[in-house]
This record gives C-alpha cells, structure tokens and sequence, in this order.
C-alpha cells in the first residue's frame, strides 16, 4: 500500500518544511545579526515576516488581542491575519491543523511511537470529548482574554511552542505542551486536536465553508476504514459512510487525506466545490454495516506507518 | 486500566498545573523596547512573536523567560547587558505586527523609562572625573547634563555632576550599559516606564 501514502508524505513535508523554517530563521538571527533588512523570512506561527513584505499572523491571536486590548485593532494586523483567514476559509479551515501546525506533527509522532512501542495503552476518557468543545475552548480563550487584558492562549500555546522555542529560545507554555505529550505518547486520544485546542476549535469555526473537501462515490462497503484513520473525529465520517452525505461538510475536517488512503475501495477522494456541489447524495448503495471497532484500545487499523 | 496509565495520567495533570503556577508568577517590572504604550497595553497587544526580537539589529531585545508569568515571551532589554541604540529606523516597532510598539517616528518619542543616579554610588558626585554617562547619551545635553560646582569644603576642586532631566531622558539605557561602577551595584539604573503609577 506503500504507494497509497504520497498524501500523508506530503503533508508531514509541509509539516517538517514550515518548523524548519522558524527554526533557520532563528539560527540566522542568532548567528548573523539582523534579519529584517535582507532577511527572506522571520518570525514564528503567531506571526512571520516574508522578504520584508508578505507579514502573515494568526488570525486567532488577532481575535485575543482585539479581546484583549478593547480596541480595534492596526490596520497591519488586520490585514495580515485577514489574509491568513481569508486562505484557510476558501480552502478549509482546519487544513491549518492537517498540514502546518507544529503540535499537530508531533502529537501524529507521539502517536506512532505509543502505538509502536507499545506503550499507549488504555484511554484518558471512555469517550472523547465532544467534537464541538474546542469551539467552546476558543470562545472561552476570547472571553478569559477579554476579562484578564492578555492574549490568554498565547501565553501556553502548544501549537506555537516550537516555532517559538526555535525562533527566539524561550519555551512559553513547556509543561502543558509536556503534558499533552505524555498524553499523546500513552494514551493516543488526540485529546487535544479533538476536543480541546482553542485554534483548532476557530479554524473549525470557519471550516465548514471551504472549498475542498473530502467527497465519496459510490460504493462504499461500510467497512469504517476510514472513520478509524480519521484524525480529527470518527464521527464525521458518519454521513458518508451512512450514505446520506455526498462529502464530509464538518469544519473537523482537517484535509489530511487518512480516510481516503485507508479506504480499501478508493471511494474517497479530495473534490472542489461548494457544498451544492458536491453534497449530491451518492445513489444509495446501502452497504452492509459491519462491526464498528469504537472500543478498540487504540484506533490501528488504517494507520500502517 | 494499567496502573502505569494512572500514574501517566497523575503525572501529566500535575506538569499541567505546573503550567497554571508558572502562568501566575511575578515578573516585576521590566524595560520594553521602543513604542510601547503602557505595560498593560504591551501585555494585552503583544501575542509573544519574537519579531521585535529577532528584528533588533543589536540583539537586545529578549523574550521574557517562561517563568515570568504573564510576561512569558514578551520583549524586554537588561540595559546593563545591552542597552538599547535608539536605532534611526527602529526596526524593532517596524516588525511588531499587533501595534504592541508603535507610534515612534523619532528619538524623542521613545518613552522607556527614566535614568536615576545613585547618588551614594556616583563617583562624579565624589568630585572624581567620570561623566561616562554624559558621554555615551544619545540624546546627550538634553536628556543629561553637567552641573559643576565647588567642591564642599574645598575651594579649588570642582564638581562634574550628571544630571538626568526625565522629561527629555527616553531610557534607553546606554548610560547603564556603560557605567564604571559595578560594585556593589551599577551606579545608574532606568526606571521603567511601566513602573511608573500612571503608566
Ligand atoms: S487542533 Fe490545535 S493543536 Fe491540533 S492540529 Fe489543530 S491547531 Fe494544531
Ligand atoms: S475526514 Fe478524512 S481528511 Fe478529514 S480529517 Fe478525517 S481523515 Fe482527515
Ligand atoms: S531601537 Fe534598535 S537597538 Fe533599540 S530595541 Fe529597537 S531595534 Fe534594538
Ligand atoms: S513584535 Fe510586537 S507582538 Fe511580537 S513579540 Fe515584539 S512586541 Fe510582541
């Protein structure tokens, strides 16, 4: 099945690409000096400065800021995060989470090497969180942020600890981001990216608009190969596996193409479209229902890395 | 469930409790790189990008360790370290994307803080020649200046005081980068501006 993985690949080099980015930036600045005049690009994920030009921010980070300081906020900064906005909800918001944020690359390693080693056993919870939470966990972040007169996440953010250790060496928010590790390496829930990370929860919030998204012909078996690769929630995969949904409409969704790889028929595939178009339900091709393996220990069938 | 996975599961709470401590940790008051407002208006802007770090030319500009609660990422400058050289461009408020430094067209807009002189530790106020301060000022005869006068009980030796005038000092604390008094304690400080009540 080797080559049925090139998505995954390319996704983890995208990954990899975008860490290595801040971290050379970093060891530029702190070997040579200056990086804003001839610099090609600096920053970290919260925000980044390219060929003195292209400035792009986290438009969540945007939001904890208008929160926080109660004021509109620089014409700078809402253009440079609108446009990062602006991406993310034409193609899909949460594609942020499959194949650029940093936590997400390492809670997919800590994953593997649980399951590998072996150590990853049992679950933190019975079920997981609701998929919906990190929406909440976001307008929480923005209320609390709001109320203390801080961009509260930003202050122990997993999701830009590396970036930011990489860029200027100063690890904001290590023993959460230990925690989460330590979490992700034994009990491989994805607690985080599912339920609880405050980002991942806006980019879900402006994720259901997006432009691409993973739809199903038919023939469908309903083996739920693909709800066991799926790496942002099982559930939503539901719809097309039920057959009542020509293609997966939840903003979860994080574009990281597992259930079309797992699926053994190739009934999955990446389409482009708004959801008119691709929400045609596929003729009924009732499949067979098998056993749902929900209760498994560890979701491993689909995941051969 | 493994007993290992109970203890994993102790262990991760209580580093993530950990984390709520450190969240609440004193910072005091530190000097801020050109163009911020006030100190709460730094902390709620900045979003702890390392920019304005990463931008100074001189590499004076450091994140605040994690240790330092809400200050976590955010720029200050140990002046006795390296002193901030009031740039032309300041390339530092030109990276910051949030406007957490801004509005600084030219020198005279920075508003860091403000010199003190340690009037037990000052050896020009001993009547010995020093004026190091004076002469690495940046904003030299307005922000400092020398008041001379007769030495007490001494009629033939002068006295060469720095004097600092804090409406015109900016405090960017190259004064206390270069002083020759160390010990017990440098002889000038900068008291941040955002120590001060109004801030
Ligand atoms: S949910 Fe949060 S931590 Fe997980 S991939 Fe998305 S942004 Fe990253
Ligand atoms: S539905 Fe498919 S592409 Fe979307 S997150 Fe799940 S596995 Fe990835
Ligand atoms: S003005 Fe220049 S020396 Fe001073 S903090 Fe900014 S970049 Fe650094
Ligand atoms: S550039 Fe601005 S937002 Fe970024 S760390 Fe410096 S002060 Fe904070």
């Amino acid at each position: 099945m080797a080559g049925r993985r090139t998505t995954s690949w390319l996704r983890h080099g995208v990954q990899c690409a975008a860490l290595a980015a801040f971290a050379l930036a970093g060891a530029y600045a702190a070997l040579n000096g200056t990086v804003a005049g001839e610099g090609v690009f600096f920053g970290t994920l919260s925000s980044s400065t390219t060929r003195g030009t292209l400035v792009l921010s986290d438009p969540f980070a945007a939001f904890e800021v208008i929160a926080a300081s109660r004021a509109v906020p620089s014409a700078g900064l809402a253009a440079s995060a609108g446009l990062i906005a602006a991406f993310y909800a034409l193609v899909r918001g949460r594609a942020f989470c499959g194949w650029l944020c940093p936590f997400g690359l390492v809670s997919e390693i800590a994953n593997w090497i649980g399951k590998k080693t072996k150590i990853a056993r049992g679950r933190l919870l019975r079920d997981p969180l609701p998929r919906h939470s990190k929406t909440v966990a976001g307008g929480l972040v923005l209320a609390a942020s709001a109320l203390a007169g801080l961009p509260v996440f930003e202050l122990l953010s997993p999701v830009a600890f590396l970036p930011r250790l990489f860029a200027y060496g100063v690890g904001v928010g290590l023993w959460l981001f230990v925690a989460l590790v330590a979490v992700e390496l034994f009990f491989t829930d994805r607690l985080w990216c599912r339920g609880l990370c405050p980002l991942g929860g806006f980019y879900e919030a402006i994720g259901s608009v997006g432009l691409v998204r993973v739809a199903v012909r038919e023939g469908c078996t309903g083996c739920e190969a693909c709800k066991r690769a799926c790496l942002a929630d099982p559930r939503i995969l539901d719809g097309t596996v039920a057959g009542t949904a020509g293609s997966v409409t939840a903003g979860d969704c994080m574009l990281c193409g597992r259930c079309i790889e797992a699926c053994p028929v190739r009934v999955l595939s990446f389409g482009v479209g708004g959801p008119a178009l691709l929400y045609r339900k596929s003729a009924p091709a009732a499949a067979p229902k098998e056993a749902a393996c929900e209760d498994d220990a560890a979701q491993d069938p689909g995941d051969e890395r | 469930m493994s007993v290992m996975a109970r203890i994993v599961k102790v262990a991760a709470g209580f580093v993530a409790g950990w984390q709520v401590l450190e969240l609440l940790g004193e910072g005091g008051f530190l000097l801020r790189p050109p163009g911020a407002a006030s100190e709460a208006d730094l902390l709620a802007r900045c979003v702890r990008c390392g920019k304005c770090a990463l931008a100074c030319p001189y590499h004076v500009v450091k994140a605040a360790p994690s240790v330092m609660g809400e200050h976590a990422g955010t720029p200050c400058i140990e002046a006795r370290e390296g002193a901030c050289r009031l740039c032309e461009d300041f390339p530092c408020v030109a990276a910051c994307p949030t406007g957490a430094l801004r509005d600084i067209a030219e020198r005279s807009d920075v508003r860091m803080g403000v010199a003190v002189i340690d009037r037990e530790l000052c050896i020009a106020l001993r009547g010995m020649r020093c004026e190091v301060c004076y002469r690495v000022c940046p904003l030299k005869d307005e922000a400092v200046t020398i008041k001379y006068s007769l030495r007490e009980g001494d009629d033939r030796h002068a006295v060469f005081e720095p004097v600092i005038h804090s409406d015109a000092c900016v405090g960017c604390g190259l004064c206390v980068e270069r002083c020759v008094i160390s010990d017990p304690a440098v002889a000038i400080r900068i008291e941040p501006a955002g120590a001060s009540p109004h801030a």
